[in-house]
This record gives C-alpha cells, structure tokens and sequence, in this order.
C-alpha cells in the first residue's frame, strides 16, 4: 500500500479473518477508515461488529489479516508497541465504566495522571475544559452515583478524549439511553468530529442514530461488509439485506429462522 | 519544540516553534512560570511557528493567564495559525485570551496595558 493512501485513512484493514471454536465470525473482512470523518459500523446481532471493534483495539488478535492503525499493522506486535498505538485511542465504553470510588473530575483526570508527567494544575484545567466540551461544567465534585445515565456517558466522553485520542472508538453510544440523550451523545460525536477532527469509530444497530452522525456507513452481515456507503447510498441501497434492516422487518432474505435444519438435526440425533 | 526567549524594551518575548503537546509543554510551563514570578509585567508569545497545541499546551497558557492576572501582568498571544486557535475557540477560551495578528499588533496591546 502507498503512502499517500495511509494518510487519508486512520485505518485501513485487509482480508481480516477471526473465528472462534471453528466458527466464523469475520470472513475476510475489508475496510478503510477515513480520517477525520464519522464511520459507523452497522449490522445485526452476531454479525461480527464488536468482534471487529475488538480487533481494532488489539484486544483480539485475527487469525488471518492485517490491521493498520495510522500506517502500523498492530497485528501481532508485542503489548509494549500496543501500548503505545493505544494511546492514540480513546473508547467509549457501552456501560460508561466509570470508577464509582471516583468523582467525576477524578475519572477524567484518571488517563491524565496515569500517563502524562503534567502536573495537578495544568491536569486540573485540562478536566475543567474536557467537562466544558461535553457541557458538564461544574460537575467536578459530583460521584458517579449522583448523575444521570446520560450524563455518566458524557462523564466517559471527557475521559476518553481526555489525552487528544486522534482516533475515539464508541461501542453503541446510545444503548440504554432515551431518545433525547441519545441524540445529545450523538451531536456530541459530530462536535468532536468536525470541531477538533477527531477520526470516529461507531460501532451500533441503530439506524436512526447511524443516518444522523454518519459519513460513511459500513453494514457488516455474516463477517464480510455487504455495503459501504454514505447515509443517502445506504437508505437508497437496492441490497434487500440492507433494506431489510433498515426497515426493521422480521422476514425478508435474512430469514428469521434459519436454523431449523441444524435444530432438528440436532434434536433427533441425540 | 524549541523556545527561545528575546526582549524587546520591557517586553518579554517567547518564540515557540514545534509542537505544543504532553511531552514539551512542562518546559514551556516552567520558563513562563518564572517569567511571571520575575514580574516581567509583559509577555508576548508567539506562535507563529507552532502548528499544534493539545490540551495540555493550552492548559498552560490558561495558568500562565491566571498567574500573571494575579502578578499584575500582562499576556498576549500573537500570530496563531488556524489549527492553534480552533484549539482555543474549541474549548471557548478565545475571547479569554488577548490574540494579537502580528508581533506589531501585540507589542501596541502591551504598551496600552500600562493600567493593568
């Protein structure tokens, strides 16, 4: 791969293949993340979104493939290497794991004080304008059991974006939320996405949320990417799978049963 | 990033040129810390050759803001390339800050700040 080709892309993955016990989760799966731009990675149950996320991370490694993180494959590099390719992360949590024992300027300050030399002061701004971006100032002394679940979620933000990741991954932002504080988690992506061009990896089921945010859409479906696409390619795609899911409907070419076969198989023959 | 420090007149000029990020910006905090303690009553620092500042360089002027606010002196900022301010309108302190366009412009901010 050329050069000018990595710096347009914060990550770019070729022929990944992950299985578990003999089955297959992601198939020879092939992708690119633009930079400074919003992708959300879409697909049903099981279709493989988090096992990806987690191979992004390197909290998996693949059984097959490459995976380039800012020009580096991480794919079978030591934890050391991984540290530091780490530090270009932030993550968003789908339970926001906040430390209870910590209050919210704690939990912010946390990344802060455990890999940075800065002192408290200069930590202590550093919060106060992190909790500003995702409009909680004043909310310093509060504990994580005095917030709402939206406003842990927003807490979490502040902390993973604490240390200036280049790259911010949420693993399904909005789940557990309503719709009102899920659209504010969303308009906080686009925030930090246009504003401080921070590449976004969204990993989530829900359309409405992926067609508000998004500028590339990737639908995952069996371990391989049936669609990449804008909002627009997406909704007006002729991909009955991908309508399908759009729309929400419990029959249609993915079928809703479909392992009777094995079922029975496995009913009669024991 | 190197900082070299100048004078001109009673002003205290730094001129910062790389990036201003976790790893340079505790030295840069330093020398405007004892700038301030010195009571120089004016400091420029310009940025015209640094092309990123993260949060932690920011944090570092908004200590250096405060410090000198409460030495009674005086801080401007001058010739910020477009990434650099964002960083500063981003987190909404670019009407905190004094930002000048040019040395020139900074220098005449300070010579009027004689009050302050």
């Amino acid at each position: 791969m050329d050069k000018d080709s990595f710096s347009d892309y914060a990550i770019v993955i070729k022929n990944l293949v992950k299985s578990f016990s003999g089955r297959i989760v992601l198939d020879g799966l092939n992708l690119k993340i633009p930079v400074g731009k919003i992708t959300v990675i879409m697909g049903g149950s099981g279709g493989g979104k988090s096992v990806l996320l987690r191979n992004m991370i390197g909290l998996y490694q693949p059984d097959q493939g490459e995976i380039y993180v800012d020009g580096e494959n991480i794919v079978g590099v030591g934890e050391k290497v991984m540290n530091d390719v780490r530090r270009k992360f932030g993550m968003l949590f789908q339970g926001a794991a906040l430390f209870n024992s910590l209050t919210v300027g704690e939990n912010v300050a946390l990344p802060l004080r455990e890999l940075t030399d800065l002192s408290d002061e200069i930590i202590k701004i550093i919060v106060k304008v992190k909790l500003e971006l995702v409009g909680l100032t004043g909310f310093e002394h509060f504990m994580p059991y005095q917030i709402s679940g939206g406003m842990k979620k927003r807490v979490a933000l502040a902390r993973a974006i604490a240390l200036d990741p280049k790259i911010v991954f949420y693993d399904e932002p909005g789940a557990g939320l309503d719709p009102i504080t899920a659209s504010m988690i969303d308009q906080l992506i686009l925030d930090l996405s246009r504003k401080l061009r921070i590449t976004s990896v969204v990993v989530s089921h829900e359309m409405k949320s992926a067609f508000r945010i998004a500028d590339q859409i990737i639908m995952l479906h069996k371990g391989k990417v049936l669609e990449i696409g804008t909002s627009d390619q997406i909704k007006n795609s002729k991909n009955p799978y991908v309508q399908q899911f759009i729309n929400g409907e419990p029959e249609g070419v993915i079928p809703l049963k479909q392992t009777s076969e094995a079922y029975l198989k496995g009913l009669l023959e024991t | 990033m190197k900082i070299s420090l100048r004078r001109k007149n009673e002003v205290h000029i730094f001129d910062l040129d790389g990036e201003v990020d976790f790893h340079t910006s505790p030295e840069l905090r330093a020398q405007l810390l004892k700038a301030i303690e010195q009571q120089s009553s004016r400091i420029l620092i310009n940025l015209k050759k640094v092309s990123y500042i993260d949060s932690s360089g920011l944090a570092t002027f908004v200590e250096a803001l405060q410090k000198s606010k409460r030495a009674n002196s005086r801080i401007v900022l001058a010739q910020l390339e477009s990434a650099v301010r964002s960083v500063f309108e981003i987190a909404r302190l670019d009407g905190v800050f004094s930002l000048a366009d040019s040395e020139d412009e900074a220098l005449d901010m300070l010579s009027r700040s004689d009050t302050r």
